[in-house]
């Protein structure tokens, strides 16, 4: 008999299934999903590390744009043809400088013949001062145009030599004149030039004049530039630099924004009404997380466009606290009755005990969005401060969603969202809006700062949905601008 | 979904395919834990804390061997373990004399799953844990000595009571059931 019942019991259970809510256990034993909250700190760095790096690139730019693009390279000869003299100035880029200034001097040049002939040295000037006075439409600077007119200018004219301190410190060089006749025409050594003075070459009765150069023929710009450049503390190319920069036309952006959510959440079967009011309950509103990088275009007038990519993120809090009792009987004493023979009997029985189960659960639920932004806009310049007015749509590429609630029943029971198919998932269409101040942090970046708001034309849920749903989107928007 | 897939998936902690295991093994993995607990509360607390961990041990499985009968060990392991031990060995050491009574093989088949799951739920846990172990799991004596800490004397002891308790508490049934029909 032992045989048999081993052998039924064995084969019975062995292989049987018993009865249990799957569903539920599943949930119960759902290995809890992790919010993620370094992915925006990595996406945060990122964008900290890219702007960074324009920053430091476009400072490295502006560096190479002065010593390459702005150093006026000169010939170290010039004619002065009146007199058969020759002004023959060492090789430097100062030397260019102080070429250059001098010819803006030029017309105040009464004439070279008043320049009294013969070796003169230049009077004893004071020590250079740093205030940078340019002469301002000759001055070499930072823009490579200027220099070129300067390549070709030919004086016909005496001159007087202005040395302006903000271009040029020759203090340290020497600057010799030749003269074809040099009993008439002697040569003229700058043995003392320094910034801020001025070089006048007309008759002094005590010192004499400077240079005796009746007139220059020509001012040759050549290719080479061998002083230190350190010395050549040409006037701020930012200025020119930022013009320039200011005239490309296209330029990347990266957006970080933080949304406020409004939800529309209705059930499709009225007769489940309570399942949203429950899901409305147990399901708290978190914030929208969003980051695009976009490309465009931004014309003089003042108008932009610009598309890219961008990613989107809701997030909700689903909460419950579900408390259950359970009811067991159990074999006890229920009562004692004392007779009047002072015995006592004992009664046995059912005896029930409650036992209550509470069990919190809390879950992160995300809808995730990948998607395109195509925006236009206007910017309005306020001074140092532009303010950016744009719109535009949202092209959602891709949607994807994770998170439990309640399940139908309403019960203890939950509904894991990433196992169903209630949102949508093809292209879908919404509208952006936005208003920000744009501020120059660099000749090339903006940083922005302003409001957003996007509006979903379209309900997330499927057509499998219990509910419509739908998402509007109001925040804050950071972003950075590189304008190339 | 095959179970090598379901196996890959949970290893890579993809809730999709932990989900399908917890779907596919539960019903099964509850009557194990149903033969080892005094109640189905109780079983489904074993059955819940052994899903939790076969989701943190999987990376050690070896697909060498069954993957139910490795989840089967877990879940019965929880279930020895989860026994207030002390009660354990009190109910070993207080056992009553029970008679030897003898049930019809036609009563025994009659019994279904559910019936017999409630009447080992009866027996003492001590009976019923070499019982389980003995005619269902098909382990020796030696190992369910070694399982439960015990003497196999003491193991093949408790089985031949647990049986006798089992006959007896069928008989008990059959007879109820017998009262019931006739008045």
């Amino acid at each position: 008999m032992s045989n048999e019942l081993d052998k039924h019991i064995g084969e019975t259970l062995g292989r049987y299934e018993s009865s249990v809510d799957a569903e539920a256990l599943w949930q119960a034993v759902k290995p809890p999903r992790k919010r993620k909250p370094w992915l925006w700190l990595l996406l945060l760095a990122g964008v900290i590390a890219v702007a960074g790096g324009l920053w430091s690139w476009s400072a490295m730019k502006q560096q190479d744009q002065v010593v390459e693009g702005d150093s006026p390279m000169v010939d170290h000869t010039v004619l002065f043809t009146e007199k058969d003299a020759t002004f023959t100035i060492p090789e430097s880029g100062e030397e260019v400088a102080s070429t250059s200034v001098q010819e803006s001097a030029v017309s105040e040049m009464p004439d070279a013949m008043s320049i009294s002939s013969g070796t003169e040295k230049v009077k004893e000037l004071p020590p250079a001062t740093p205030t940078n006075k340019a002469t301002e439409e000759k001055e070499i600077a930072a823009n490579g145009n200027t220099v070129n007119d300067k390549n070709s200018t030919t004086l016909t004219k005496p001159m007087k030599l202005e040395v302006n301190q903000s271009v040029v410190d020759l203090s340290k060089e020497k600057t010799t004149v030749n003269s074809s006749d040099q009993n008439e025409e002697p040569v003229v050594v700058l043995s003392s030039l320094s910034e801020s003075r001025q070089l006048d070459t007309e008759p002094n009765t005590e010192t004499v004049p400077v240079l005796v150069a009746p007139a220059i023929e020509t001012l040759v710009f050549g290719p080479e530039f061998t002083e230190e450049k350190e010395e050549l503390t040409i006037a701020t190319p930012v200025a020119s630099a930022y013009r320039r920069s200011k005239n490309s036309p296209f330029f990347a952006q990266i957006d970080v924004a933080y949304f406020d959510l409004q939800r529309k959440l209705e059930n499709k079967d009225s007769l489940n009404w309570d399942w949203a009011s429950e899901r409305t309950n147990s399901e708290q509103l978190l914030e929208g997380l969003s980051a695009d990088l976009s490309f465009g275009y931004r014309s003089r007038s003042g108008w932009q466009f610009r598309g890219g990519i961008g990613y989107t993120q809701l997030n909700t809090l689903f909460a419950s606290t579900v408390t259950t009792q359970t009811v067991d009987t159990v074999q006890g004493l229920t009562m004692l009755v004392y007779n009047p023979d002072n015995s006592v009997d004992s009664i046995f029985g059912s005896v029930a005990y409650y036992e209550t189960t509470t069990r919190q659960k809390q879950t992160y639920n995300s809808i995730r969005q990948w998607e395109l932004p195509l925006l236009a806009g206007y910017n309005f310049e306020l001074g140092r401060l532009s303010l950016l007015v744009e719109a535009g749509v949202r092209l959602r590429l891709n949607r994807n969603w994770e998170g439990i609630v309640f399940n139908q029943d309403l019960g203890n029971n939950f509904q894991d969202l990433s196992t169903t198919d209630w949102y949508r998932t093809g292209l879908d269409l919404g509208l952006q809006g936005g208003i920000h101040l744009a501020y120059p942090i660099r000749p090339q970046i903006d940083i922005l700062a302003g409001g957003s708001v996007r509006y979903n034309l379209q309900d997330f849920s499927g057509d499998n949905s219990p509910f419509t749903e739908r998402y509007q989107l109001l925040g804050g928007q950071l972003g950075l601008r590189y304008r190339f | 979904m095959t179970e090598s897939e379901i196996i890959r998936g949970c290893q890579r902690g993809k809730a999709k395919y932990q989900k399908a295991l917890v779907l596919r093994y539960s019903p099964i993995m509850m009557t194990v834990a149903r033969r080892y607990c005094r109640d189905d509360h109780a079983a489904k607390d074993v059955l819940q804390e052994a899903f939790i961990r076969v989701f943190r041990a999987i990376d050690r499985y070896q697909e060498t061997g069954s993957f139910a009968g490795w989840l089967r060990r877990i879940v019965i392991n929880l279930a020895l373990q989860s026994k207030d031990k002390a009660s354990y060995h009190r109910e070993q050491t207080g056992l009553e004399e029970i008679t030897h009574p003898l049930v019809a093989p036609n009563v025994v088949q009659q019994l279904g799953a559910e019936e017999l799951i409630a009447l080992i739920q009866q027996l003492p846990d001590g009976f019923r844990d070499v019982f389980n172990l003995y005619v269902v799991e098909g382990y020796a004596h030696d190992e369910i000595a070694e399982i439960l800490g015990i003497a196999p004397g003491t193991s093949r002891s408790q089985l031949v009571r647990a049986r006798q308790k089992l006959q007896a508490m069928i008989l008990q049934q059959e007879k109820e059931t017998y009262v019931k029909r006739v008045g």
